[in-house]
């Protein structure tokens, strides 16, 4: 089958409108065209054929249009059969593009395959936000204080894809680049957010946000590995992972993992270095917590 | 164009809408919901929330499209035949509400959150209501409403209370505000707006936008400059209502457009092309005071300061980039600082809050015979009409102003905004023209002050204070607006509720190229309080005193003046103290969770005066043959509860069931006249005016039931609508209509007050009232992550008589929830100049889950007030002293004292660290 290609007439850009100081808002959104899929495969093929951008819970896209810039289409994958599931393959929970927030923490699914990253779920966001908000979306939206991607890297989650040429890709959530970067799978389609089912404990502290967020997992399927995954510093979150023997001395083995943590990139209102600092002390805390 | 459907609050419902529309503008628009409005117009509020198939929705950020077949409920759809159903009635029972923007998307949120949590606890509920913002209320109530909206639902007895009238409006989703106002045939207008912080005009091209299809009017500062007076502001009028030549802060107005709609207006300002020279941007107090800093100004501004009192000198202009210094002096500075046993001088820095009133600054302005017709959310509707007149050159009589309730003010809306341009665009229109600036650009049209606080005080040995010498800079940004009147404030408050033998206050207002800060909750008294009452706690703990204590030794009496020449301090200060402390344990202190946390307490009296400068307020009060009364004065209201105070007022006069009393709306044509909605003057003032007013209507009535029932007028009594003379009651109707026939009558009375010009006081008149704020704050400080929790706030307020109490419990929580945003986190923050966070999105507001642990806002009737039956306001009381209290408590917990406001963690521990680094205690001088 061949690949699809982007209609000749369309702009090789997004719309993008000269910026209106003060004027971000509805009536600053430039003109657009809506699409709906009914299919992943009908989806993907608009997404080719007029340069689309996929619309799940829409809240990060219109509010990127608001700044007078963004796609010239949308496809919104609301009516997509199958979006909105949350299902169980090869042993990994699979989430649809259209899953929300709160339909993943409330989801029985979840709460027995993952139950601490369900719980931890119900507490990010807020009540309207959850409602509404998608985890595909909050984690493509490319926001550095966003917590999906740090609690989904933790967990070693990845993302199940449609290529541009039709074709089928998984990325490690851990391994996401920015909507501008090079390493992305932006212009993707995601088909649903691979959640390993692997039995472990999950800590997550969000007291800071949207300064920083962190996030300790403690797997012991084969060996006892700690991933402590640091948000709001960089565009992405950063991780690390270690095998360890023991929690016995969090404060160290968090100053250890945490010791070439990048100088944060993220602009921050604050004293210089002190999400670096507060980074180690949260994941102390929390690595103390999982060894209770 | 396509078509919609849905099912709309239980009805199938299809509308012709752009398939690329925002739900909020369909259900606002085509569908008919006025109460889906849009406030931050970036997800972030909540105000424009929904329910699409029972699941709460941001209407601002949906496509309309999504809702496609589905069901939408708005708040109308909450209803039950008509009346407002459970959540709705919990919501006026509680009084969950002020201003009413935020009511329906909170009413939707619960409805939403009860659904699937039918008995939740507070907690649960704080965090369900945390979605939302609510900038009045401080949230307490909204809980209340909720939990009590739960007990409804599960089969408790309604309250047999009816609903008042704008209750039911507010929470039914009934157009109440200008935003919501449509009137036919109107153009929308825009604003082009500089983004540079400083920078010389050279040209304007505004050919190509003119010819865009549908523009009306394009206005560039040459349409100014022929204008009678082409500036604004109060006292100082250096505000253009478009650059002319030079643009003085990121936002300024260079060019204006009045379009068929507001996609095309915002066409043609992208249309526009401004050619800008970049000048040194003038961004701090310190870049603007620098020998040789770029003058902001080339020559004097248009306006004068008007006479001061006693003591007090006043200078415009005095020094390249200063717009005004005040300065007030009482006694021999020199002389008791001379034989002080100790002199304390620490400096103190204030960030600076954007007002984020829910409902957007709006105007319509409509052409009309020589004049004007104008609708806007301001607060001074004839101080607007005047300025108007001023500076379009048109006659008092042809400018008719009109205002509706407010969605939120808190200073954002007092006195002349952009109301002018509005009026030009709409004279050049030929049409109506409607002006609604989003709340990015509300961010970008007026602030708090910043400010530098420096204070030396003298203190005797027992720890009695002696004299103070202060020099208080504000940063007024670019333009006056109302930052000379805030200076005076400021530097008058700066002694706080304490005795001095000698003050030496200076105040200036400096100017830099920011945004232009003015009115704002406190207005100079935020600032004063939390350098005062920050430096007294310190000066007790050097001197080895209980804060407590030294304060008690120094507070005013009731019954003295507060300076020499002044008002009387009218209310107990050591009694408001003394029940504050109280209730947070002052002198136990708990345990604290573990050992990264320490506990400690503060205590502040935030004080200030209030009612305003010798103010002049007018009221009327008719009765109609029923014996209903109406009546009309200008106080605005925006949440405060102005109206229910004035239709309590009035009932109590003419013993009439204040639901038989109507407020009604405002018309600079119709309405009695008053100076404006300022320094928390409705209560004091305006509501003296309406008492005195009602007194006026029952003396009309008594004289002419008198000669009717061949009674003298002083043994009547009046009783919903019915006369009584002795043992004898006759419904005044009867009296009407055997005298005036079938065709009735009305009587009316008129009050007023004005209070008086008195050169022997220092702002040249008395102060009408003393507004303390005793304050008391439990934190625990996280040793390791500088987090600041606040466990338990006190903070109390005299009403001298409460005369609607719940409203002045909202106002004492909503200001103390402001002032506690502002000790923590809120700020705009500048860095080079550059605002970081000027939009919904970045800046942070509280949300219920800021709230303290535990929240006391306590009432206090001291009795003293010179108000109506003794009533005094209380709507800027609860910000004044919270910040200095939770400061005074991380000093008490951890030892190290904040002196620049907010304490984020990363200044908490930067503190501690530097605690560390140098542990030598500071010695007494």
């Amino acid at each position: 089958m061949p690949t699809p290609q982007p209609h000749p007439a369309l702009p090789a850009r997004p719309v993008a409108l000269p910026t209106l100081v003060g004027h971000r808002g509805r009536h600053a959104m430039p003109p657009f065209t809506v699409h709906t899929a009914a299919s992943f495969a009908e989806a993907r093929r608009l997404m080719t054929l007029r340069r689309a951008r996929p619309l799940a819970g829409g809240l990060d896209l219109l509010n990127g249009l608001k700044t007078g810039a963004g796609p010239a289409d949308i496809v919104m994958l609301e009516r997509v059969a199958g979006a909105a599931t949350i299902a169980i393959a090869d042993g990994d929970l699979l989430l649809g593009p259209m899953v929300t927030h709160d339909g993943f923490a409330t989801s029985p699914a979840a709460r027995a395959r993952v139950p601490a990253l369900a719980a931890v779920w119900s507490e990010i966001a807020n009540l309207r936000i959850r409602a509404q908000g998608t985890i595909a979306g909050n984690l493509l939206a490319g926001m550095p204080a966003y917590e999906a991607a740090v609690l989904l890297a933790a967990v070693d989650a990845s993302l199940d894809s449609l290529a541009p040429d039709g074709t089928s890709a998984r990325f490690p959530v851990a391994a996401l680049g920015t909507p501008t970067g090079a390493a992305r799978p932006f212009d993707h389609l995601v088909t649903a957010i691979r959640v390993p089912c692997t039995p472990l404990r999950l800590a997550y502290d969000r007291s800071l946000r949207p300064a920083l967020s962190v996030a300790v997992a403690l797997t012991t399927r084969l060996r006892r590995t700690v991933s402590i995954v640091v948000g709001g510093l960089h565009p992405r979150p950063i991780v690390r992972r270690a095998h360890v023997s023991d929690l016995d001395a969090p404060g160290d083995l968090a100053a250890r993992l945490l010791a070439d943590l990048p100088l944060a990139t993220v602009p921050f209102a604050g004293s210089p270095f002190y999400r670096e600092r507060m980074a180690a002390v949260l994941a102390a805390r929390l690595l103390a917590e999982l060894a209770r | 164009m396509s078509r919609l459907s849905f099912v709309l609050d239980g009805e199938p419902r299809t509308v012709e809408a752009d398939p690329t529309a925002l739900l909020a503008d369909v259900l606002a628009g085509p569908a008919g919901r006025p109460s889906v409005r849009v406030a931050c117009d970036h997800g972030v509020c909540g105000a424009c929330t929904v329910l699409v198939d029972g699941r709460p929705a941001t209407a601002c950020s949906t496509l309309a499209l999504a809702a496609e077949g589905r069901s939408v409920t708005t708040v109308a759809g909450l209803t039950e035949d008509g009346a407002p159903g459970p959540v709705q009635r919990a919501f006026i029972e509680a009084k969950g509400f002020q201003c009413g923007m935020c009511t329906a998307g909170m009413i939707l949120l619960a409805e939403a959150f009860l659904a699937r949590t039918p008995d939740p606890t507070r907690t649960e509920v704080r965090r369900a209501i945390g979605a939302n913002v609510c900038r009045c209320t401080g949230y307490r109530a909204i809980e209340d409403a909720v939990l009590r909206a739960a007990a409804l639902k599960r089969g408790a007895a309604p309250s047999p209370e009816p609903a008042r009238p704008d209750e039911i409006a507010k929470t039914t989703g009934q157009p109440i505000f200008t935003t919501d106002l449509k009137l036919p045939d109107t153009a929308e207008g825009a604003l082009l707006r500089s983004p540079h912080p400083h920078a010389l005009v050279r040209a304007v091209r505004t050919e190509r936008a003119r010819a865009l299809p549908g523009v009306l009017a394009v206005l560039t500062g040459a349409d100014i400059l022929a204008l009678p007076h082409p500036t604004y502001g109060l006292w100082v009028k250096d505000q253009p209502l478009l650059a002319v030549d030079r643009v003085r802060h990121v936002g300024d107005p260079v060019a204006a457009v009045a379009a068929r709609d507001a996609a095309t207006a915002r066409a043609a300002l992208r249309l526009i092309e401004v050619d800008y020279e970049p000048l040194p941007p003038v961004a701090t107090l310190d870049d603007a005071l620098a020998d040789g800093a770029p003058p902001i100004f080339d020559g004097p501004s248009p306006g004068a300061i008007p006479p001061h009192g006693a003591g007090v000198t006043t200078a415009k202009e005095p020094a390249p980039n200063v717009l005004y210094r005040f300065r007030h002096m009482v006694g021999d500075a020199d002389e008791a600082f001379a034989r002080a046993d100790h002199v304390f001088t620490d400096t103190f820095e204030v960030s600076r809050m954007t007002h984020a009133a829910l409902e957007p600054i709006v105007t319509i302005a409509r052409p009309m015979g020589e004049g004007l017709e104008i609708w806007s959310s301001n607060q001074d509707p004839f101080l607007l009409r005047q300025d108007i007149r001023e500076i379009l050159g048109l006659a008092e009589h042809a400018v008719r102003v009109r205002t509706l309730p407010l969605g939120g003010g808190f200073g954002a809306k007092s006195f002349c905004k952009l109301e002018p341009i509005t009026a030009l665009l709409a004279l050049r229109a030929r049409r109506a023209v409607r002006l609604a600036i989003s709340m990015d650009e509300s961010i970008l049209t007026l602030s708090q002050h910043a400010g530098r606080l420096t204070l030396s005080t003298a203190v005797a040995a027992d720890g009695r204070f002696l004299a103070r010498r202060a020099t208080i800079q504000l940063d007024g940004g670019a333009y006056a607006d109302a930052s000379c009147l805030v200076a005076d404030k400021a530097g008058y408050r700066v002694g706080g509720p304490y005795r001095w033998e000698a003050l030496d206050v200076t105040a200036e207002v400096v100017r830099t190229t920011t945004v232009p800060a003015g009115s704002y909750r406190g207005f100079g008294g935020t600032q004063a309080s939390f350098a005062s009452e920050s430096q007294v706690d310190m000066i007790a703990r050097r001197l080895g005193l209980d804060p407590a204590e030294i304060r008690r030794r120094n507070l005013l009496a009731p019954g003295e003046p507060y300076r020499p020449g002044d008002s009387a301090i009218d209310c107990d200060l050591a009694a408001g103290l003394a029940a504050v402390a109280a209730r947070i344990g002052w002198g136990e202190r708990a345990a604290s969770a573990s050992d990264t946390v320490a506990r400690g307490k503060g205590l502040a009296i935030g004080f200030k005066d209030a009612g305003g400068q010798g103010r002049f307020a007018q009221a009327r009060v008719k009765v109609t043959a029923e014996g209903d009364a109406i009546v009309s004065c200008a106080t605005v209201d925006m949440g405060q509860g102005a109206s229910e105070l004035f239709r309590r007022i009035v009932g109590r006069v003419l013993g009439l069931d204040p639901a038989r009393v109507a407020r009604a709306e405002i018309d600079t044509d119709q309405t009695a006249f008053d100076q404006g909605t300022h320094a928390s003057s409705a209560t004091a003032v305006t509501g003296e005016a309406v008492r005195r007013a009602a007194e006026a209507v029952r003396t009309r009535i008594f004289d002419f039931a008198g000669r009717r029932l061949g009674a003298d007028p002083a043994d009547l009594a009046l009783a919903e609508g019915t006369i009584r003379a002795g043992n004898t009651h006759t419904p005044l109707k009867r009296l009407v209509l055997d005298y005036y026939g079938g065709l009735s009558a009305e009587f009316t009375g008129e009050g007023e007050v004005k209070i008086e010009a008195d050169p022997a006081a220092a702002l040249n008149a008395p102060i009408v009232y003393w507004m303390p704020n005793w304050v008391g704050a439990e934190v625990e400080v996280d040793r390791e992550t500088g987090v600041v929790r606040v466990l338990h706030l006190v903070t109390a307020a005299d009403a001298g008589h409460a005369m609607v109490p719940e409203a002045v419990r909202g106002q004492i929580e909503g200001a103390a929830m402001q002032g506690l945003a502002q000790a923590l986190f809120e700020r705009l923050d500048y860095a080079d100049g550059i605002l970081r966070n000027g939009t919904p999105q970045t800046y942070r507001l509280p949300l219920a889950t800021d709230q303290p642990a535990a929240f006391d806002a306590v009432v206090l009737e001291q009795g003293l007030g010179r108000g109506p039956f003794g009533a005094k306001g209380v709507g800027e009381a609860g910000i004044l002293g919270v910040a200095s209290a939770v400061a005074n408590a991380i000093e008490d917990a951890v030892g190290v004292r904040l002196t620049s406001l907010p304490f984020t963690p990363d200044r908490v521990l930067a503190a501690l660290d530097a605690k560390a680094q140098q542990p030598a205690a500071e010695a007494v001088e």
